[in-house]
C-alpha cells in the first residue's frame, strides 16, 4: 500500500524529531518537514502532500499564511489542512476550522497517538465527503 | 475770777480747739475784760458768735445738700450699670448657650439653646457629668484640659468637638471661667458656646467640592426625570466646553451626539427599582470609558443620579497586556513540553528500543511529572478564560445521567489505578435535564472525581449522586477519606490552596482544580459546597438549575465557598 504523504512544516527542530518519530516510525507515513513557509512552499508541488500539518505560530509566515500560499499559488485547496498549536482557546481553534483546517491538534500531543489521530481526521472527513 | 469770766474762758478754749480763732480771741477778752469795757465786749462776742454760728449752719446745710446730691447721682449710676448687665446676660442667654457645673464636673445649669443644640432637656442633663457631652475619644483633650485650667484659676477659650444626645458631633466655639465659693475655694465652672458645626459642616463641603473639581474622572449629578445637570466637575465641564453657569442649561443627553436617552433610562431602572445600588457600563464610543452611577437624594428629597465617567483606556491596556503575557506563557510552556512528553512517550513505549528497568522508573517519573506540569499550565489557562470571560459558556439543555456516565467512563482509568470502584446513585424514572454548558460541567465532574478518587482509601469506592434542591438538581460527589477539618474548609476554592488532609498525605494536584470548579458553578448560576467529617469522608456537591429553571434568580446564599467568591 502507498504510503500517505505528509507536509509538515514547524520552526522548533525538537518538535519537527517528536513527529518524524511519531509519523514515520510509529505511524509509517511518507513524510516531508520544513522549518518554515517558504521552504515548505518550494517543495510542495514536487512532494505533492495529501495532508499539510502546520505549525500555526512561525516567524515570518504563520501555518495559516503557508496555506493560503499553497491553495492560491499551487492548486492544493483539496488538501486537507491540519493546524498544530499550542493556543488552547476554542475560539481560536474556531477560527481555525472556518479558515479551512478539518482539525486542530493541540501541543503537547502524545506521539504514540498522533497517527492514529491523523488516520481518524482522514476517516472522519472520508465519512462527510 | 467770776463765773461768767469763767463761762467764757471755756468758750474761748473751745473755740481754738475747733479752730474758730476770731471767737477764742472775743472770748477771751471778754473772760479776761474790765467791767467797764465789759459791754462792748460782749456786743463784739454777739457779733462775731452770731456770724460764726451762721456760717457754721450755712456749711452744714450746704454738706447736707451736696451728700444727697451726690447719693443720688450714684443711685442712679449703679441702676443703669445692673440694668445693663442684665440686659447682657439676656443677649447672651439668647445669643449663645451657656451651662455652668460643680466643683465634681456636674452640670448644674443650662440655658434653652443648649437644650436646643444638644437635644437634652435641661431636668435630664442637670446631674450628669459634663464629660457626657464628649466623644468618648475627646473626652481628655476636651473636658480635662478645660477643668485643669479652671482649677489653677483660668480662664479657658478655644474650640470643641462634643456630641449631642443622638451622638453626632457638635463644634463649638467655647469660654469657661471658675467660680469660687465665699472661702475663694474652686466651686466649678461656667462656660458660653457658639455652634460652629454648619461653619464646619461648610468648610467640609468646600473641601469635598474642591476634590471633586480636581478628579481626573468625569461627574455628572442630574435629575433622574427630567434629565437636567445639576453639575459638573471641572473634567466634564472642560470635555463639553461649557462654563459653571452654562451646565444647568443642558441636560445629561446633551454631553455626548451618540447618547441614547431609551438605553440610558433602560440602564438606570434598576436603580429606580431600588434592585441595585449602582450600575455600571463600559462604552466604546470615542475610547474605552466606564460609566458608573449612583442613586442620591438632594437636601430637599429629590432624586438625582450621580454618574462617574472613567476613562479606562490604561486599564484595558494593561488587561491586554495580560492577556497577550498568559497567551505567551502558554505557548511558550507548552511547545517545550511538546517535546519534553513526547521523547519520554517514547521512550516509555519502547519504540526507541527497550530500556533497562532502571531507566523506565525513571523515565515513568519523568512523564508523571511532565503530565503534572501540563495540568497545572491548563488549569491556569482555564481559570483565566474563566475570569476573563473568554471561556465558550453557551448554554444548553443536558441530560445529567448521559454526563455523569460519560464522566464515569472518563475517569475510570485513573480510579482503576488507585483501585477505587466509581458508583452512581441517581433517581430512577426522573427526567434529570439540568441548564448548562456540557463541557465545562465535564470539567467540574473530573475534578470532583478525581479529587474524591485520589483522598478514597484503596478497594473503597466514591459515589455520585443526584438529589433534587430548589429549582435545581445537586450532584454530590461522596468520598470516605480522611474528611476535612473545619478550619480548612476556608481555604477550598482558593488558588493554589491545596489541603494537606487530617491523614497528613499531600497528593498530587495543581491547587486549582476546585478554583476552577467554584467559577465555573459560579456562572451557572449556581452552589457550590462541601459537608465533610473528619475520619469520615467528604461530600463535595454542586447545584445548577433545572432546565427551564436557569433564568430564575436562585439564592446562593449559606454556602461558604460561594460567598467567599
Amino acid at each position: 500500500m502507498e504510503l500517505k504523504r505528509i507536509l509538515h512544516v514547524d520552526d522548533d527542530d525538537d518538535i519537527r524529531t517528536i513527529v518524524q518519530l511519531a509519523l514515520e516510525v510509529v505511524g509509517n507515513f511518507d513524510l516531508r518537514q520544513y522549518g518554515d513557509g517558504p521552504s515548505a512552499i518550494a517543495a510542495a508541488t514536487d512532494f505533492d502532500p495529501q495532508l499539510l500539518l502546520l505549525d500555526v505560530m512561525m516567524p515570518g509566515m504563520t501555518g495559516m499564511d503557508v496555506r493560503r500560499t499553497l491553495v492560491e499559488d499551487h492548486d492544493m485547496g483539496d488538501v486537507t489542512t491540519v493546524y498544530v498549536t499550542a493556543k488552547a482557546e476554542d475560539s481560536f481553534a474556531r477560527e481555525l476550522m472556518d479558515q479551512g483546517a478539518v482539525s486542530v491538534i493541540t501541543k503537547p500531543f502524545d506521539p504514540m497517538t498522533l497517527a492514529d489521530q491523523i488516520r481518524d481526521i482522514w476517516a472522519r472527513q472520508k465519512e462527510a465527503a | 475770777m467770776s463765773s461768767v469770766a469763767r463761762v467764757y474762758k471755756t468758750i474761748s478754749a473751745v473755740c481754738a480747739l475747733a479752730g474758730l480763732g476770731t471767737l477764742s480771741v472775743a472770748a477771751w477778752r471778754v473772760s479776761a475784760g474790765t467791767d467797764a469795757q465789759l459791754g462792748a465786749d460782749r456786743a463784739e462776742l454777739s457779733f462775731v458768735l452770731f456770724s460764726t454760728v451762721a456760717l457754721l449752719i450755712a456749711a452744714l446745710i450746704l454738706s447736707v445738700l451736696a451728700f444727697r446730691h451726690n447719693s443720688r447721682t450714684q443711685e442712679r449710676l449703679t441702676g443703669r450699670q445692673r440694668r445693663r448687665l442684665d440686659f447682657q446676660d439676656q443677649i447672651l442667654d439668647v445669643h449663645t448657650m451657656t451651662f455652668a457645673w460643680d466643683q465634681d464636673g456636674r452640670f448644674t445649669s443650662v440655658n434653652e439653646n443648649f437644650e436646643r443644640c444638644f437635644g437634652y432637656p435641661a431636668d435630664e442633663i442637670i446631674g450628669q457629668p459634663v464629660a457626657s457631652i464628649y466623644h468618648r475619644r475627646h473626652v481628655d483633650s476636651g473636658y480635662v484640659e478645660i477643668a485643669r485650667a479652671l482649677i489653677s484659676n483660668r480662664v479657658w477659650s478655644g474650640e470643641q468637638r462634643m456630641r449631642n444626645r443622638a451622638g453626632d458631633s457638635v463644634y463649638v466655639e467655647m469660654t469657661a471661667a471658675p467660680e469660687t465659693d465665699e472661702h475663694g475655694r474652686f466651686a466649678g465652672g461656667t462656660a458660653m458656646m457658639t455652634d460652629v458645626t454648619a461653619l464646619r459642616d461648610a468648610e467640609s463641603d468646600h473641601f469635598l467640592n474642591a476634590m471633586l473639581e480636581e478628579l481626573r474622572d468625569e461627574v455628572f449629578v442630574f435629575d433622574t426625570q427630567t434629565l437636567n445637570i445639576h453639575y459638573m466637575n471641572r473634567a466634564a465641564r472642560d470635555r463639553c466646553g461649557w462654563s459653571l453657569d452654562e451646565i444647568r442649561d443642558h441636560r445629561i443627553t446633551d454631553t455626548d451626539p451618540n447618547f441614547s436617552e431609551a438605553a440610558m433610562r433602560s440602564h438606570t431602572q434598576p436603580l429606580i427599582d431600588g434592585t441595585k445600588t449602582m450600575v455600571s457600563i463600559t462604552v466604546e464610543d470615542r475610547k474605552p470609558t466606564e460609566i458608573t452611577t449612583y442613586l442620591f437624594e438632594s437636601a430637599n428629597g429629590r432624586p438625582l443620579f450621580v454618574a462617574v465617567v472613567r476613562d479606562i483606556s490604561d486599564r484595558q491596556a494593561v488587561e491586554n497586556a495580560r492577556m497577550q503575557s498568559v497567551s505567551v506563557v502558554s505557548h511558550e510552556l507548552r511547545a517545550p513540553l511538546t517535546s519534553i512528553k513526547g521523547s519520554l512517550r517514547l521512550l516509555q513505549s519502547g519504540v526507541m528500543g527497550a530500556l533497562p528497568q532502571e531507566a523506565t522508573a525513571v523515565v515513568d517519573i519523568a512523564c508523571r511529572n511532565s503530565d503534572r506540569l501540563l495540568m497545572v499550565v491548563n488549569d491556569i489557562l482555564d481559570l483565566d478564560k474563566i475570569q476573563s470571560g473568554k471561556m465558550d459558556f453557551a448554554m444548553t439543555d443536558i441530560d445529567l445521567r448521559v454526563l455523569i456516565n460519560d464522566a464515569i467512563e472518563m475517569n475510570k482509568g485513573y480510579a482503576d489505578e488507585h483501585n477505587v470502584l466509581l458508583r452512581q446513585e441517581l433517581p430512577k424514572g426522573v427526567d434529570l435535564k439540568v441548564r448548562g454548558n456540557a463541557d465545562r460541567l465535564m470539567q467540574v465532574m473530573t475534578n470532583l472525581m478525581t479529587n474524591a478518587i485520589k483522598f478514597s482509601p484503596e478497594e473503597d469506592a466514591v459515589a455520585i449522586r443526584v438529589t433534587k434542591a430548589a429549582g435545581a438538581w445537586r450532584v454530590t460527589v461522596a468520598d470516605n477519606g480522611p474528611g476535612i477539618p473545619e478550619s480548612s474548609r476556608k481555604y477550598l476554592g482558593q488558588p493554589f490552596a491545596q489541603l494537606v488532609a487530617v491523614d497528613g498525605r499531600k497528593r498530587v494536584g495543581t491547587g486549582l482544580g476546585l478554583t476552577i470548579v467554584k467559577s465555573i458553578v459560579k456562572r451557572h448560576n449556581g452552589r457550590f459546597d462541601v459537608n465533610s467529617v473528619v475520619g469520615e469522608g467528604s461530600d463535595f456537591y454542586f447545584e445548577v438549575p433545572a432546565a427551564g429553571q436557569a433564568d430564575e434568580t436562585r439564592d446562593t446564599g449559606g454556602s461558604v465557598i460561594a460567598a467567599a467568591s
